[in-house]
């Protein structure tokens, strides 16, 4: 089911690599890959792993770290010979998602229908990317062009969100396949609606004039098949989930409508209202009523679901409630203001009946509805008039200027709104969140610094963004003991900067005194953080990182959750504990400790 | 008559001062203004510095520091600028959260930020602070409306800082205390030990330290009916009930429950799950404030209301006048700021019966944005740093810096008003026309109370005209004793004196004073007085002024007409947006068509909408403010002719629907709301076409 696909797929195949080709009426279904023979003829560099790891320092040194099936794996002995790979399914508009793990100084790329290509490339720690990085739309070719202008229309991401070799990364790619007429001329040109490289937005809405330099073939098509390549070095690959959108779109079919004035609380004041006007509609439509509160806008009629399935409905009704039915389905149980739930429908033409009861004198009126389900991308079922268009407001953004910022906010994180962070940004371009309440180092990225908008616009919400890609660490005090006791209580003594406006943090735990001083490296790709006790000598334990899966790697390194690395450099050694189904990576240091968080 | 005698004298002065360098100031011929006192004087702000000033304070050399809501703090070196020096800016610290107060201590600076009082230090002395110390940090619960001021010093070397309530989630316009003391005062030591010390709160901007004391000033909104000041004591209750969520904890001092409030006045709350209904005024009079004091011990009531949209509407800094005459003959009172109509008002204090009561009288406006914060220089001047972004502001910057100088010129005002056991004594800056002060028509004293209850703001009630029954003038000339009948304990006193004229014949340069009531005096009774009595005033003139471009339909016209048999020709829904805007700021229409129009206020705080003539809105606006007391009850619409078409004043949450016809002359006109410091921002253009 698309919208749950992905859940379920990495549930029910938890560790099997899997394509998930879907054909017209079987949106549901996944194929999953025991071997390779989702594949057209993959020459022998593909493999199949349990999982790999890379050694960061190590020119191309990507191996099996176990077998197994989770992953898709290119080894090439020698990378002049080894070949791409070209799936056999084929798709046409589709969100196409899957993490990868680069080799150091390693090269490849993802072809949207063997035509497009969306370079990856160990492009870690680069300040100006291209469009022949991490993340670029690689260039188009044309030898008949003037020198210097053979390559044309590649497009650089916005930022450089890739991360160093050996860390696993995420790229979810939004792709709309060319249009063509019943002649097969092309009317309409491909286009990237989004791609979000490590979270980060780094294009939206790139038309594609044709294939890229290196695509399949020069020509265009409804749909191709998707295409790694393998010759310029190891690269691999898991959860690789193709979510195709061909599918037919729901469509309303005798749909009529109602306005009743009066004022309703509840589900059982629906019935028995005086109408005031009723009509024959397309699609849903607040403006047809000209009472602006205190009204029930009602929609009936029936609605045809294509394919059986599980379909998402996302309605607003705003400052009011909304009820909505689907065949025998609840969607809305007379919700408040506005509500998104996923209802099981069989295909057919199903009753449909939708209504808004307008109560709340100081809100706009605003009645939308949209539908996500088997094979399409979320659609409008409502007139682009029936909800106020949202504000467009001149952005404000922050970045340091000739030493180091320091930036104090609400920070959202996760579920959570920390009321106390700190976020602090270097002139090399490394940025990183301390929760001033507990002293933990929450996430860090790189790139721009913050979005403040929120903040700084109008009266603000107290709350700014980091405008690059974050990496979430754990909010979770970080000494958990002093001398072999239980750390006891945080308490906050405020930071001094030094000339660089570098801060070192001050806070305590149970009284005794620690100096945190985090540093971002010079180049810009990691950052290095000091945690001393004021007590010279004081033994005291630090938990380095939190997460499901510690590994230790060459070089002192342990990779945490596959994302990013941690390395100690002084102090005392690292070790993996388990605790409460949890993995840790604790420090015992006397005195002081030096690590750095590398990703 | 008087304020728009003084809007033209502005006009008039502004072009007479392109001629003459002598200032006109005692010319009986052309009315004094409040340039000719106190000049208004901007500091140059360099580019790229958004000084949004939150906190401000003098330091020991003479220099500012001014700390901004974006987080930084800047000194301001060369202040006065003098002989033609320009004031220089160092940035001193940065990458604080929303500053809202700021004080000096032992070479450092605190400043509160949202949730920490924070002590910075410039150890190795290059000019930039090196050490940020959290003295206390405060829970919060990250609500935007989570501000926190202060410090300010309590004689014992100890601070308070105060906190605003939050709001609640769908329930936007309820104050709520989502946090521990949220909404209260407290005290903090150096070294970092909180006491929790009064409740009540709902947004306490302005803190002030008179004669020892703390005070703090508050703005009008839910249970808060207007603006005012207020003597805080340990343990009082000011009146926002959501504080009180926190009363019963072991460390509060505050021995009001919230059962205390709301078994005495609904507070309306929203069911969780909704509906979320906004409370709205209700037609009964309800209950004032220092009634359930009556009933509750430990409810401290206004030391001195500052009436709402007259004097203010968002109530800011609090600072004494120094007792050295520098800045005229005010010493010793207080100035208390207003961020939304730019303004600042003067207020003198008195003790009768052990509570503190007294006056307030305008005595600054025009300032650039909002009045925030207030400190005194070096040279006697008072330096006013502004803000407005996200609150609005009469001043249409978004934010400024200016000084305040007195001109040497003594300026012929109301010095102050003192409670008598039968009236009141008002003493001013000069002698009076002694004819002109024993003329009972020259007066007019009107009492009157908000309510207490969770809507935002109140109505004026229970106001009543006091009769004057005698007038004695002392034998300077400098006060009048008045015998009023029908004072009323607690009750704010409007006492204007339009008829009041100093010996050059000139009338007041501010004719009204607000004087809050607490209590009568204990005392001997006015003697050898001259009796008078009032002349019944003439009729007003008629309201229903006929015009000739005046439209068919009633100015307010809220259900369709009759004739409208196929219904309007066009319908809009106007809505607001935050910062004082409309969300629409054009609107095209057809001449003489049929218009209907629903305006919707989703901003927290009250607004209407007046279609106007072009060129007129800022005439209108300030024809609004001077309503004055009258100006909520009108909705804040003044009887016009350039007023064209209009909504009632529209509380947060609510909406208005009218229905009119366009105007039948093609061109521009314009809307606007003319809630007091709003026209400036808050305007649109309808446009009619042929």
């Amino acid at each position: 089911m698309p919208q749950n696909y992905f859940r379920n797929f990495k549930k029910n195949l938890a560790g099997v690599l899997a394509l998930l080709a879907c054909t017209s009426g079987l949106y549901a279904q996944s194929v999953a890959l025991q071997d390779l023979s989702a594949f057209r003829n993959p020459s022998p560099n593909w493999q199949l792993a349990g999982n790999v790891w890379a050694d960061p320092d190590i020119k191309y040194d990507l191996r099996k770290a176990s077998e197994g099936r989770s992953v898709l794996v290119n080894l090439p002995a020698d990378p002049k010979q080894s070949k791409d790979i070209y799936s056999i399914r084929e798709h046409g508009d589709a969100d196409i998602e899957m993490e990868f793990m680069m080799a150091k100084e390693s090269n490849s790329g993802i072809y949207l229908q063997g035509r497009y290509e969306i370079q990856l490339l160990d492009s870690w720690g680069k300040k100006h990317p291209s469009a022949g990085d991490c993340g670029g739309i690689y260039e188009r070719w044309d030898e008949s062009r003037p020198q210097g202008e053979k390559g044309y229309q590649g497009y650089a991401p916005r930022q450089n969100a890739g991360r160093i070799a050996g860390v696993w990364q995420k790229i979810r790619i939004s792709f709309q396949a060319p249009r063509f007429d019943r002649s097969g001329r092309k009317t309409e040109n491909a286009r990237i609606l989004s791609i979000y490289l490590n979270d980060l937005l780094i294009h939206e809405n790139v038309e594609l004039t044709g294939p890229t330099r290196g695509g399949m073939n020069n020509d265009e098509v409804a749909v191709g098949p998707l295409r790694f390549q393998g010759d310029h070095g190891p690269v691999a690959f898991r959860n690789i989930v193709i979510k195709p959108f061909d599918g037919p779109k729901p469509a309303f079919k005798e749909l009529g409508y109602i306005v009743y004035e009066g004022r309703v609380l509840n589900i059982g004041q629906l019935n028995g209202l005086k109408p005031v006007k009723e009509g024959k509609a397309l699609l849903i439509d607040n403006s047809v009523s000209s009472l602006t509160n205190n009204y029930v806008l009602q929609y009936k009629g029936k609605i045809t679901i294509p394919v059986k399935g599980k379909y998402r409905f996302s309605g607003d009704f705003r400052g009011g409630y909304g009820n909505l039915k689907v065949g025998d389905q609840t969607a809305f149980p007379f919700a408040w203001h506005q509500d998104s739930r996923e209802v099981e429908l069989p295909a057919g033409d199903l009753s449909f009946e939708y209504s808004y009861a307008k109560v709340n004198e100081g809100d706009k009126p605003g009645f939308g509805l949209s539908v996500s389900g088997p094979g399409i991308r979320q659609i409008l079922l409502h007139d682009a008039g029936s909800i106020g268009a949202a504000r467009v407001s001149d952005p404000i953004s922050l970045e340091p200027d000739r030493e180091t910022a320091i930036h104090r906010s609400f920070i959202e994180f996760g579920e959570q709104k920390l009321p106390y962070g700190v976020s602090v940004s270097s002139i090399s371009g490394v940025n990183y969140s301390v929760n001033l309440a507990n002293g933990a180092l929450i996430r860090s990225w790189r790139g721009l610094f913050l979005n403040v908008t929120p903040m700084w616009l109008s009266r603000g919400n107290g709350v700014s963004t980091p405008m690059g890609s974050v990496l979430n660490l754990n909010d979770t005090p970080q000494v958990s003991g002093i001398g072999g006791q239980p750390a006891g209580d945080y308490l906050l003594k405020g930071y001094s900067v030094d000339d660089d406006n570098n801060p070192t943090f001050l806070y305590t735990f149970g009284g005794a005194g620690f100096r945190d001083r985090i540093v971002p490296d010079p180049s810009g790709k990691y950052i290095d953080r000091t945690v001393s006790t004021d007590t010279k000598g004081m033994p005291f334990r630090f938990i380095l990182a939190r997460g499901s899966e510690i590994a230790e790697q060459p070089g002192g390194l342990f990779l945490v959750d596959g994302q990013f690395f941690v390395r100690v450099k002084e102090g005392g050694r690292a070790a993996i504990e388990n605790k409460d189904g949890m993995k840790l990576l604790a420090v015992d240091a006397s005195g002081q400790l030096s690590y750095s968080v590398i990703w | 008559m008087t304020d728009i005698r003084q809007q033209l004298s502005k006009l008039l002065f502004a072009g007479l001062l392109l001629g003459f360098s002598q200032l006109p100031a005692q010319n009986k011929s052309l009315p004094a203004t409040e340039d000719d006192y106190y000049s208004l004087e901007r500091l140059p702000i360099p580019e790229g510095i958004v000084l949004e000033a939150g906190g401000l304070v003098t330091l020991p050399n003479g220099s500012l520091a001014l700390a901004t809501r974006r987080g930084d703090v800047w000194i301001i070196e060369n202040p006065e600028g003098r002989n033609n020096t320009r004031p220089y800016y160092r940035k001193f610290a940065s990458g604080l959260h929303e500053i809202l107060g700021l004080a000096y201590h032992d070479g450092d600076l605190i400043m509160a930020q949202r949730g920490e009082l924070t002590r910075i230090k410039d150890t190795n002395k290059d000019g930039r602070a090196d050490v940020y110390e959290t003295i206390y940090s405060w829970p919060i619960s990250g609500h935007y409306h989570e501000y926190s001021y202060g410090p300010k010093f309590l004689p014992d070397g100890s601070m308070i800082v105060t906190g605003n309530v939050a709001f609640g989630d769908n329930d936007w316009w309820a104050g709520l205390s989502k946090a521990p003391w949220r909404g209260w005062a407290m005290r903090v030591t150096l070294d970092g030990k909180m006491e929790p010390w009064a409740a009540g709160a709902r947004s306490p901007a302005g803190i002030g330290i008179v004669d020892g004391q703390l005070f703090y000033s508050e703005n009008q909104g839910d249970w808060m009916g207007s603006g005012y000041i207020t003597h805080v004591e340990k343990g009082d209750f000011l009146g926002h009930p959501a504080t009180l969520r926190w009363a019963d904890k072991p460390e509060s001092p505050v021995k009001v429950r919230q059962s205390d409030i709301y078994s005495r006045v609904d507070p309306r709350i929203s069911p969780e799950g909704g509906p979320y209904v906004k409370p709205e005024n209700l037609p009964e009079r309800g209950k004032a404030l220092f009634e359930i004091a009556k009933e509750v011990p430990g409810i401290k009531t206004p030391a001195v209301w500052l009436p709402h949209g007259i004097l203010g509407i968002s109530t800011s800094e609090i600072v004494n006048i120094p007792k050295d005459n520098r800045f005229g003959p005010f010493a010793g009172q207080l100035l208390v700021g207003d961020q939304g109509q730019s303004k600042i008002s003067r207020v003198f204090l008195e003790k009768v019966k052990g509570q503190y009561q007294g006056g307030a009288v305008l005595f600054r406006e025009g300032f650039r944005s909002g009045v925030m914060r207030m400190t005194w220089g070096h040279d006697g001047s008072l330096y006013v740093g502004q803000t407005n972004r996200g609150w609005g502001s009469t001043g249409p910057d978004d934010y400024a810096l200016q000084r305040v100088v007195f001109t040497g010129r003594n300026p012929f005002e109301v010095l102050k008003v003192s409670a008598q056991p039968d009236g009141f004594e008002i003493e001013f800056t000069q002698p009076v026309d002694k004819a002109s002060a024993e003329n009972v028509n020259g007066y007019d004293i009107t009492g009157f109370i908000y309510k207490y209850h969770p809507v935002y703001g109140s109505p004026v009630i229970d106001d009543q005209n006091c009769a004057i029954k005698g007038i004695k003038v002392s034998p300077d000339g400098k006060k009048v004793r008045l015998l009023v009948e029908g004072l009323r304990e607690k009750y704010i006193h409007e006492i204007k004196l339009p008829g009041l004229r100093n010996g050059q014949g000139n009338a007041l340069l501010h004719s009204t004073a607000y004087y809050t009531l607490n209590a009568l005096p204990d005392g001997a009774k006015l003697t050898g007085y001259k009796t008078v009595k009032a002349t019944p005033p003439a009729a007003p003139q008629s309201a229903a002024h006929v015009h000739e471009h005046m439209p068919k339909l009633a100015k307010r016209t809220v259900t369709q007409p009759a004739e409208w048999s196929s219904g309007p020709d066009q319908t809009f829904v106007m809505g607001t947006e935050p910062g004082l805007h409309f969300d629409k700021k054009e609107l095209t229409v057809k001449a003489g068509s049929r218009i209907k129009l629903t305006m919707t206020n989703t901003d927290d705080m009250p607004h209407n909408f007046l279609l106007v003539t072009k060129g007129s809105a800022n005439s209108v606006g300030e024809a609004a403010i001077n309503l004055g007391l009258k100006g909520n009850e009108l909705g804040y619409v003044p009887d016009l002719p350039a007023v064209l078409y209009h909504t009632k004043l529209i509380e947060p949450g609510g909406a208005d629907t009218i229905y009119f016809t366009a105007p039948s002359e093609p061109g521009e006109y314009t809307y606007v709301c003319t809630y007091p410091g709003h026209y400036f921002s808050m305007q649109g253009t309808l446009k009619v076409a042929p």
